[in-house]
């Protein structure tokens, strides 16, 4: 199958996804970078009831935390982008792809069918799942065209 | 089957370029790619590279760098030294090496916090090529280089976004299963 195909007929479930860093509502911002830094993400999903109310992520942190040098213990639901767009698990790559650029996303939360977070996709799945697209061999050419190799492996 | 490499037009299901050699054992499975594919490796980053990225010196500090990435624009630094690239410094780096004690450490100079010889790509490589560093990698944003100079920088919201304009007729957002 080529990729134009599988874009629109692979779901969500056919990305690698993270098992989601989320912080609840009543969380603080010093939690959420603690949260970031050991799990090496760049985002937190602030959750009341197991439901998405808020993503919070390492931009908000550099645009609203450091330069207005906000208190580390400020509730992250001063800051966090509320009501976040989510996607659902039969969503297609296509759709998620769209969503991502549409609102400059880097991480999108996957809910189920009752709005409970189930997991999220990251960019980084995205471009594993286009890479997966193409040949090994595109990636391992000889990086000067033109180059021959003296003889064949192995001779 | 023409090889990739060198265009010699070689017998269908060969394993090798009989000219060149080059192992062409995987590349069957682009006989049957999409426009998407054969696109994304026929395309230059040249022809999306952003050539407006931050630049700064290795003994600028950290504050004089963050406060060049302004309001919605980059996220991502490159360190020059006396004309080549020296380092990148990115958003990723801020909140991890300096989040926890901003207002000390924003004077000291770029080059201690930045990751130092990123990986490049030189202008006429693939879109593709990109992709695959960056999964290989896990970076966001790769420099382009034209011979030693600086050139561009793409990142992977760049690629998207050439997508999403290339190949809308798939690629939007309300396009569900």
């Amino acid at each position: 199958m080529t990729l134009r195909d599988n874009l629109t007929n692979d779901a969500v479930e056919t990305l690698r996804q993270l098992d989601p860093t989320e912080l609840s509502s009543r969380g603080t911002v010093g939690e959420a970078i603690a949260l970031m830094q050991d799990r090496n993400e760049g985002y937190v999903v602030i959750t009341e009831d197991a439901r998405p109310v808020g993503m919070l992520t390492e931009r908000d942190i550099l645009r609203k935390v450091l330069p207005e040098k906000l208190p580390f213990d400020t509730p992250v639901a001063e800051l966090m982008t509320s009501s976040p767009v989510v996607v659902s698990e039969d969503d297609s790559v296509a759709h998620i792809i769209g969503t991502m650029h549409a609102g400059g996303f880097r991480h999108v939360p996957v809910v189920d069918a009752g709005g409970r977070l189930k997991s999220v996709v990251s960019v980084k799945r995205i471009v594993e799942y286009l890479v997966d697209h193409f040949p090994n061999a595109v990636f391992n050419l000889p990086p000067k065209p033109g180059q021959v190799q003296a003889a064949r492996e192995g001779a | 089957m023409l090889c990739p490499f060198c265009s010699y037009d070689n017998i269908e299901g060969v394993d090798s370029c009989n000219r060149c050699n080059v192992d062409l054992s995987d590349m069957q499975g682009l006989a049957d790619a999409s426009d998407i594919e054969r696109d994304l490796l026929d395309r230059p980053l040249s022809q999306l590279a952003s050539v407006s990225y931050v630049e700064v010196g290795p003994s600028d500090t950290v504050r004089a760098t963050v406060s060049k990435w302004g309001k919605d624009g980059f996220h991502c630094a490159l360190i020059v030294s006396d004309g080549s690239l020296a380092g990148i410094f990115t958003e990723r780096d801020l909140l991890f090496k300096l989040a926890n004690d901003f207002e000390t450490l924003a004077d000291q100079p770029i080059s201690t916090f930045m990751t130092p010889n990123p990986e490049t790509l030189t202008h006429d490589a693939p879109v593709a090529f990109a992709l695959n560093k960056m999964m290989v990698g896990g970076y966001r944003h790769i420099p382009i280089v034209q011979g030693e100079k600086l050139v561009g920088m793409v990142s992977v919201r760049d690629i998207l976004g050439y997508m999403v304009d290339r190949f809308g007729d798939v690629l939007s957002a309300v396009s569900s299963k």
